[in-house]
This record gives C-alpha cells, sequence and structure tokens, in this order.
C-alpha cells in the first residue's frame, strides 16, 4: 500500500472516529491541536485500521513522536506494512 | 550515605483476575478493552479472594523481610488514601503487633501517590544516618480491588493488590546497595483522577519527558550515566508508556524488564520493587549490577533510584 493509499484510509477512519466527515489532510496537519484527537482516540483510529486494512499494530513503537502529525502517522502505519512484508 | 537493603517479599493474593473483567464492570467500552490487552499488555491483576485479607498480606511480607530480625522503624507506602483495613482503624497497631515491633515506630507515607514506596527507602536512608544501629522496615502497596472504578486509571492502567517489604540497614550484609534516589513532580497535574481530558492529554505528554530527566538526573547523581545502567525496573503501568521511554533516553528495549506486565500488571507503588524481585529470582541481576527503580505518580511525582547489587549471599 503506498502513502496516498494510506492516508485516503486515515481520512476515512478519522471521519469514523471523529464522527464528522474530514477533508483533505496535509502530512503537517497536527492530531492533537488540528485535528482534535487525543492519544486514546489515535490508539482507537489505529485499531479500527488493523480491522479494515489488516495493519499489524507494534505497540513496541508506539509513542508520542507517532501521534505528532499526519506525517509521523503516515510512517508509522508505512513502516508497519514494509515489516510485514519482510 | 549508602544503605544496605535487603531481598524483596513480594506477597500477591492467591488470585488474579482477567482485566478485560475488571473493565467491562467499570463500564469502559469495547475500543478501551481492546487497547488494554492489544497496546498496554495489561492481562491479569492480581485480586483478593472473599476470604484474604490485605492486611495479611503486609504482615507476610514484613515477616519475610525481617527473616527473625527486628526493625526500629516501620514506613509504609501507599498510593490510595481510602482503603478497607484502614476504614477498620488501628492498622499499625495490629501489624506492627503481629510482626512482634509493637515497640517500634509506624508511618504511613501518602499523597505522592505510586511514588510513596520509594520515598519510604530514601527517608530509611535519613533515618539511619541518624541511627546507624538500628533497621528499617519498608512495607508498600495498595488494596487497589478495594473498589473496581476506583483501580482503574482510564486508558492508562488497572490496578492490583500486590504487596512488597524489605528492610534497610546501614551497614552489614545486604543483597543491594542503595546509591541514590530523586524525586521530582510538577504540580500542574495535581487534580489527579480529576483533571480534566485537555490536563490528562498533557498529562500523558509530559510523562515520558519527566520521566526520562528523572532518570538522567538519578544516574548523575550516583556519579554514572544512563548508559551505564544493567536495568531498568519500572512502574508497570503499561508496556507502550515504556517503549516510548526506552527509546527517548535511548535505553536498550531489553534492559527494560516489562515480564510482570501481562502476569501481574500495575500494583501501584509496589511495582519496581515487584521488578527487582522478579529480576533477582529469574537469575538476571549479577554482582555489580546497577538498577534504576522508577515510579511514576498521577499528580504528578516521579522517582528514581538506583541501587547496585551486591555479591551473593
Amino acid at each position: 500500500m503506498n502513502r496516498e493509499e494510506i492516508v485516503a484510509h486515515l481520512r476515512v477512519a478519522l471521519s469514523a472516529v471523529l464522527n464528522k466527515e474530514v477533508g483533505e489532510l496535509s502530512p503537517t496537519s497536527r492530531l492533537f491541536e488540528d485535528l482534535a484527537l487525543d492519544s486514546t482516540s489515535v490508539i482507537e483510529l489505529l485499531m479500527s485500521l488493523e480491522d479494515t486494512i489488516g495493519l499489524e499494530i507494534d505497540p513496541d513503537e508506539l509513542g508520542p513522536e507517532v501521534f505528532q502529525t499526519v506525517g509521523s502517522l503516515t510512517d508509522y502505519i508505512e513502516h508497519g506494512f514494509a515489516k510485514a512484508a519482510v | 550515605m549508602p544503605i544496605g537493603l535487603s531481598t524483596v517479599a513480594v506477597q500477591l493474593p492467591g488470585r488474579s483476575e482477567p482485566v478485560q473483567d475488571i473493565l467491562q464492570r467499570a463500564g469502559r467500552d469495547a475500543m478501551e478493552r481492546k487497547m488494554f490487552a492489544k497496546i498496554h499488555g495489561l492481562r491479569e491483576s492480581p485480586t483478593l479472594a472473599d476470604h484474604e485479607r490485605m492486611e495479611d498480606l503486609f504482615v507476610a511480607a514484613g515477616r519475610a523481610a525481617l527473616a527473625g530480625g527486628t526493625a526500629g522503624l516501620v514506613l509504609y507506602g501507599h498510593t490510595m488514601l481510602t482503603q478497607e483495613f484502614g476504614l477498620r482503624g488501628g492498622f499499625p497497631d495490629r501489624v506492627r503487633a503481629r510482626l512482634g515491633l509493637s515497640g517500634s515506630r509506624f508511618f504511613g507515607l501518602s499523597h505522592v501517590n505510586c511514588t510513596s514506596v520509594l520515598r519510604c527507602l530514601d527517608f530509611a536512608r535519613r533515618y539511619l544516618a541518624r541511627h546507624p544501629e538500628e533497621r528499617v522496615l519498608v512495607l508498600g502497596g495498595d488494596h487497589g480491588s478495594v473498589h473496581d472504578v476506583a483501580r482503574v486509571i482510564p486508558g492508562i492502567a488497572i490496578g492490583g493488590d500486590g504487596v512488597v517489604g524489605l528492610t534497610a540497614t546501614a551497614s552489614g550484609r545486604c543483597r543491594y546497595r542503595y546509591l541514590t534516589g530523586v524525586s521530582t513532580r510538577d504540580l500542574r497535574f495535581h487534580r489527579n483522577m480529576r483533571m480534566s481530558p485537555r490536563e490528562a492529554e498533557e498529562f500523558s505528554r509530559v510523562c515520558c519527558d519527566e520521566t526520562v530527566r528523572s532518570l538522567h538526573r538519578a544516574a548523575e547523581s550516583a556519579g554514572m550515566t544512563v548508559d551505564e545502567l544493567d536495568w531498568v525496573l519500572p512502574h508497570l503501568s503499561n508496556r507502550m508508556f515504556w517503549g516510548s521511554v526506552s527509546r527517548r533516553a535511548g535505553i536498550p528495549r531489553e534492559k527494560v524488564l516489562l515480564d510482570l506486565i501481562p502476569l501481574c500488571g500495575h500494583n501501584f507503588g509496589a511495582d519496581a520493587l515487584m521488578a527487582l524481585d522478579h529480576a533477582d529470582r529469574t537469575g538476571r541481576l549479577r554482582p555489580g549490577d546497577r538498577c534504576a527503580l522508577v515510579s511514576v505518580a498521577q499528580g504528578a511525582y516521579f522517582h528514581t533510584a538506583i541501587v547496585e547489587v551486591e555479591e551473593d549471599s
């Protein structure tokens, strides 16, 4: 799955978690400040992606740095897929 | 002045309860329950059976730690302020009497939440500086299961009924040498369980950085660097938190002992000492190893103690 596809899935999952339609996402959009998520809802978001796109969360690699922006979250997901493909 | 510490006596109730059951009873939703299992790695929580009493666990831990000896001072570190055995009144007198320490002084240490037990070690050191001929018994742990709602820290951890006991002396043979203890606090979060969602979010962000700072300060106070630590024996709140601390502090993950998280999870201020006992029992500790015992508390309080492993007795 490429980055554009990941971001598209993120947008759908974000809309579900936030219970409102989310428009275009910029890599620099901040999850907490700009999108009004909190750390629990980000984890919910990731767990919902496990169910929908087969992402496997590695809790050992989760941390505040992942939850900074749409870009950092996409990096984490992309890395997760790359690891699973090895 | 370094003091000596005995091995840690850990006492657990005869049963543990699935974390999922506790969360369900506390009314937590399915997503949060999944998060506790999948992300935090919390599976079981030590829970007193109907016929068991918390006070008996403290007495058993105290007896094991005293090993037939005595102590002039008993320090009891605890997080929760309302516990069933405390409400019955007379807890210190009963414990002293059952341990044969009726003439000894007994003090509770609280209001610094889960740092209370490690803080007791610092108070023991201060006491022994004035009374080097004496011995101090330190007890720690809480009656987490007294109330399902009170034992659940939303989104973070669940507290169990585990108890620890150990003794501190100024001289003589010991299992660990207590080198230093460093406390910090950030009172922006003093509302504790009554924090607003915004404050709780800020607290969770600050926690990792402040824990790393606490590790660095304690290592420096012991005349070393974080790189030279052989083990980090953590507050066992959840697995994700320690992954972040490990990366941020540059401490290899394998040095942070998280084995107990799925087995008995978080037991308030007793965590780091339970991890120390586990490291010792599983043969990981070697003489000269230096271990950081870390506690993190709502409020917010942080405490890191550094101990060095002595020769096997």
